[in-house]
């Protein structure tokens, strides 16, 4: 290093210079962060929304519509929309090939109210002609909203025809296992035997070589929320939910009453000649002693990737609008998980 | 072009060279344990010629005429060295070390005097944007349970604290997968412990911890924002000593000393840390969770011209939980770095290493019916890199080396689930990098210097399992420029620009974590590029006041984030990297200050940052209008950010001691603007349950964040050493800092929806207390 003495006046830059320089760009930094740095408002005009999860076998019914929502709008009440035009369309596979091109049938369907169970009822979009949902058959919904100036439509081809098997491979003793009458609440599964003896499994109905299916399973608890409910395992010392845990039970969406898994399950075939997609080993799925509902399905892509993307929405198959138009194949049962 | 550089480099080096010209050097050491010290400025009062001591503690310093000269040797915290030396005739190279002795402030003595700090202001090479934390300035941080590296990092201006639960460290809007973590020279993958409340470091095996947080020098490459520098202690060359520490959480030993062999000789230390959680669960019922690590180093002074040593890091956490069926979780880091310090002459200093570098984590769930679950990762890293130092003469420093990387990496997820197979990835990758860099220091008169340097980056997929990922070949120059402009003894300006290239990305969710997955890139993506442009200040206001001031932008381009969906999407026949990722751009601009304080017995600094960072990523905060992603502020985003750490001895300013012990008080306070957050803007019912429609990602900001945290030490003297307890206090006002925010609708019992919130805590008022026992 060289000796420097009497440097304030040096030749070139001067201190005062420089530093005016660096305290004129933090001025200006700061005057331009004085308001929120925020995003604006994203949906400054009216979006919509259609969902829709036909189910092969069923029909669409006000037990499973098609709902059309608005978007802004946090008022639960004003963003069902009521004065949609809804048609559903049918498309056959034209036989040797890949193409759904033969139009079987279509139909309207009419603005109906969906019960939330013991939550009221909200606006539905159902078939009121029953027509039911067919496995390995295309579906293709147009709706057109007045005041909107677009045609929202999407397509949903139905994966093959999937069977719910309760008890599956396993002949539970009288009083247990799974079954399929939601009003029987006694019928139960011992919590330590649900990995041994109680997959949920579902059979490919019209399979004849393995494959890979987008496979669901929900596990929803069905007992109101209580700090009476028992953790079927203690974590922390906790037995029971305190009413701090009340809002985490009560949410929809995620919900620590409701347990998912999701994957692309490969179908295995049993001694029966039958080819099955089974999870096992899932008894954490049950947090809590009670009555459970068990949801198994094989789904469409559209819905595989609504539920596995961020902002699934806009992954859901929809033209022209938000949600997901999707299908599926499979069945509900019911049990009651017991010490 | 490339050539053409070089060329001029070489050129103006060879311009100013003075053939024969004498040199006086040797190594500046520690009176007390005989560990080499860094940055000790060094001059020849005579001459006025002068450097800094490199990080092996070595000078070199040339001198163009035959006399008696005078080495001085001054640093804060130490007793200025002098030495007269006397060069008998041009050609001379006189070898000349000296040690140092700390400086202490008798207790008698009420006035503080504030010690002088100019040694960080006139570095003979630009030190951009960087801060050099020792040992005591970590362990001054008053911090949750124990002093830890990343907790003491956070603090500094520029460097965001994302979460009181995260040590990840954003620095300058980069995220953690972009700063580059050295342990002796070689990289650390996922330094974290706790799930990210500590690092993976243990304060009393560290020397030293530089953060560059940009325009770091053509030595340093593979990282697009920062470098953070990790050294371990030497240990005592002189005696034996030893502390020990016992927190609320953890306990730890270190000791150290001196060995003997013959004629050879050398220091070792070793330093080893366990928490006991996993003792206290069953009074307490918390998780079964321990972890451990340590840290040890040998060092042999193999002779006049050679050092030797070898150092290794372990690091292991476990976390056992029942949740119906057997959760098993570990992570750890393990590194091994020997080096080889070999002085050719006394203008030719060079540091060899040879490392290597593993982190691994395991995570699996084994049911009744044995193993139902097991994801396993690890990231293999060996390295050989070659620093070289010539002091061609003394306005010019030629730093130049090589460095040369192998990675490999494994991913296998195994499930007795009927997961087909092809979808749980099967993954194993190596690559191999490889760099050259050349970098001088000119002082070009005594008021400008300029360092100019140039970094070649090269990068090769060697291995890759997958079919369909494309094999990498990438090649890159990344050049660095920096000039500075004294205009005082201790003040001066600099202007600088670098360009970085990254080849490893590291699929991380939006919280750094353990189970993140470092990946080499495939032909798929391109290497991530960032430019940094810096512009600073520095003055030694008084002996009490040290400012630097610094405004920089950075831009970002070729970033990736995760994307989540491919938990579900992935497919081992068909994947490339590209598929796990949104790929996007960057940028960020800001201004930092650090002011450090020695006044009136208060040691510490205030450090400010006003700052702006966005990104865009591809499929990313779409616009529904136009379907195109737009910028957005990503959660790490804070526009103020204040820190104020200050220590305050009470005996060794005032002369009281409580209860016959030595008094000190410490302080952290900390406050920043709110974190972005997203919010909803629509509620949609779905056929079954009600969803909501979110805003862009930035919408609104969580309240701000404003902790202030307190410690009370009490040191008593022993014959055999000392003993310390220390009572902390974490969140003293108790404020409810929002870690985030989750939306969420809810039946009442009337059967209505509605729309609430619920935000996330951080830490709430905590005590902690502890002892320190030294010998």
């Amino acid at each position: 290093m060289k000796n420097i003495t009497n440097l304030s006046h040096s030749n070139g830059i001067s201190r005062v210079t420089f530093c005016s320089i660096l305290l004129l760009i933090m001025m200006t930094m700061l005057l331009s962060s004085c308001s929120d740095l925020v995003s604006p408002e994203r949906f400054t005009e009216n979006q919509y929304t259609v969902n829709a999860l036909l189910k092969s076998g069923t029909s669409i019914s006000v037990d499973n519509p098609v709902s059309i929502c608005k978007v802004p709008g946090l008022n639960l009440p004003d963003v069902f929309v009521l004065d949609a035009v809804v048609t559903i369309k049918e498309y056959q596979k034209n036989p040797g090939t890949d193409s759904y091109d033969i139009l079987n049938k279509q139909f309207a369907l009419s603005l109906g109210m969906h019960s939330l169970n013991s939550f009221g009822v909200v606006p539905c979009y159902y078939d009121p002609a029953n027509n039911l949902i067919q496995a390995d058959y295309k579906y293709h919904i147009d709706v057109t909203i007045p005041g909107y100036d677009k045609i929202i439509s999407a397509d949903t081809i139905v994966p093959q025809a999937a069977e719910l098997v309760p008890n599956f491979n396993y002949d539970p003793p009288a009083g247990q296992g799974f079954i399929t009458d939601p009003a029987d609440t006694d019928t139960s599964i011992p919590y330590g035997e649900v990995n041994n003896n109680f997959p949920v499994s579902v059979k490919l109905t019209d399979a004849g070589t393995q494959q890979t299916v987008n496979y669901i399973v929900e596990v929803y608890c069905r007992e109101e929320f209580s700090t009476d409910l028992e953790y079927t395992t203690v974590i922390m010392g906790f037995e029971h939910p305190t009413e701090a845990d009340k809002d985490k039970y009560m949410s929809s969406g995620d919900s620590i009453r409701r347990f998912m898994v999701m994957s692309k399950f490969m179908s295995k075939q049993h001694t029966d000649g039958n080819w099955y997609v089974s999870w096992t080993d899932y008894r954490q799925a049950f947090m809590f002693y009670g009555r459970y509902r068990i949801t198994a399905l094989v789904l469409d892509d559209n819905y595989f990737n609504y539920r596995s993307m961020q902002e699934g929405y806009y992954h859901g198959g929809v033209k022209n609008a938000l949600g997901c138009f999707g299908s599926a194949s499979g069945g509900v049962m019911y049990t009651k998980i017991v010490k | 072009m490339l050539r053409t550089i070089l060329m001029s480099i070489i050129l103006m080096i060879i311009a100013g060279a003075t053939l024969s010209a004498a040199t006086v050097s040797g190594f500046i050491t520690c009176k007390d344990n005989a560990e080499p010290l860094q940055y000790v400025n060094v001059q020849v009062t005579e001459t006025k010629a002068g450097t800094q001591t490199n990080k092996k503690g070595y000078y070199v310093i040339t001198i163009s005429a035959p006399g008696t000269y005078t080495l001085v040797a001054t640093m804060i915290s130490y007793n200025k060295a002098s030495q007269p030396f006397t060069i008998k005739s041009s050609g001379d190279d006189v070898s000349l070390d000296l040690a140092m002795d700390n400086n202490t402030i008798e207790l008698s003595k009420v006035t503080v005097i504030g010690k002088t700090d100019d040694d960080e202001v006139n570095t003979p090479f630009i030190k951009v944007s960087t801060i050099t934390q020792s040992t005591e300035d970590m362990q001054n941080s008053v911090a949750v349970a124990e002093a830890d590296v990343f907790r003491s990092i956070l603090t500094l201006p520029g460097v965001t604290p994302i979460s009181d639960f995260s040590s990840g460290l954003y620095v300058r809007g980069g995220s953690p997968d972009q700063n580059l973590i050295l342990l002796d020279d070689i990289d650390v993958y996922n330094p974290n412990h706790f799930g990210g409340i500590f690092s993976t470091f243990n304060t009393d095996a560290v020397e030293s911890a530089e953060l560059m947080k940009g325009g770091y020098p053509a030595q340093y490459g593979g990282r697009l924002s920062s470098v953070l520098d990790v050294t371990n202690r030497q240990g005592n060359r002189n005696y034996h000593q030893g502390v020990a520490r016992l927190s609320l959480i953890s306990t730890s030993t270190t000791m150290e000393g001196p060995w003997k062999l013959g004629s050879e000789s050398g220091s070792y230390m070793g330093s080893v840390r366990r928490t006991y959680l996993d003792v206290l669960r069953k009074a307490f019922d918390l998780p079964d969770y321990y972890f451990y690590d340590g840290h040890f180093k040998f060092n042999w002074d193999a002779g006049g011209r050679d050092k030797l040593s070898a150092s290794a890091y372990f690091g292991k956490d476990n976390l056992d939980m029942d949740i119906g069926d057997k959760m098993h979780m570990d992570w750890g880091n393990k590194t091994v770095s020997t080096q080889w310090t070999h002085i050719f002459s006394p203008t030719l200093f060079s540091h060899f290493v040879l490392a290597g570098s593993n982190f691994s984590s395991n995570m699996e769930m084994t049911s009744t019916n044995g193993k139902v679950f097991d994801r396993g990762n690890s990231i293999d890293d060996i390295s050989a890199k070659q620093m070289l130092s010539w002091k061609a003469n003394n306005n010019h420093q030629l730093d130049f080396g090589y460095e040369a990387k192998f990675n490999d990496v494994s991913y296998l997820l195994k499930t007795r689930f009927q997961i087909d197979p092809n979808t749980l990835p099967d993954i194993k990758v190596s690559s191999l990098t490889g760099a050259v860099y050349v970098q001088d220091v000119w002082d070009i008169d005594a008021f400008w210097t300029l360092q100019p340097g140039l970094r070649v980056s090269g990068y090769n997929t060697l291995k890759d399992n997958l079919p369909a990922s494309p094999y990498a070949s990438y090649q890159r120059l990344e050049p660095r420029l920096s000039l500075r402009r004294k205009l005082d003894t201790a003040e001066n300006i600099f202007v600088s620009y670098g360009r970085y290239y990254q080849y490893m990305t590291c699929m991380s969710m939006n919280v750094s974590t353990p189970f993140d997955l470092w990946f080499p890139l495939d032909g798929s993506l391109n290497p991530g590029r960032s430019d940094h442009f810096t512009m600073g200040y520095k003055n030694q206001l008084s002996p009490c006041f040290n400012l630097d001031m610094e405004v920089y932008y950075k831009t970002y381009t070729d970033i990736l984030e995760y994307n989540t969906a491919n938990d579900y999407t992935w497919n081992n026949q068909t994947g490339q990297l590209k598929d796990t990722f949104h790929i996007g751009k960057g940028y960020t601009y800001g201004f930092d200050t650090l002011l450090k304080t020695d006044w009136q017995g208060l040691e510490g600094f205030l450090g400010y940052t006003l700052s702006k960072t966005q990104r865009k990523m591809n499929n990313v905060n779409i616009n529904p209008q136009t379907q195109e992603p737009g910028y957005f502020y990503p959660s790490y985003d804070r526009t103020h950010q204040l820190n104020i750490v200050e220590t305050f001895n009470l005996t060794e300013n005032t002369g009281k001691q409580l209860l016959g012990g030595d008094v000190k008080f410490g302080m952290n306070y900390s406050y920043s603007t709110g974190q972005p957050t997203q919010k909803p803007e629509g509620i949609f019912f779905d056929g079954e349950q009600f969803q909501i429609v979110y805003s862009y990602k930035d919408r609104e900001r969580l309240p701000s964040y404003n902790r202030l945290d307190l410690s009370v030490k009490n040191e008593w003297a022993k014959s055999w050493g000392t003993i310390e307890p220390y009572f902390e206090v974490i969140n003293v006002l108790n404020h409810k800092n929002v870690g985030g925010r989750n939306y969420y609708i809810m039946y009442d019992d009337q059967g209505n929806a509605t729309l609430k919130h619920a935000d996330s805590g951080q830490f709430p008022l905590v005590p902690f207390i502890g002892v320190n026992i030294k010998w």
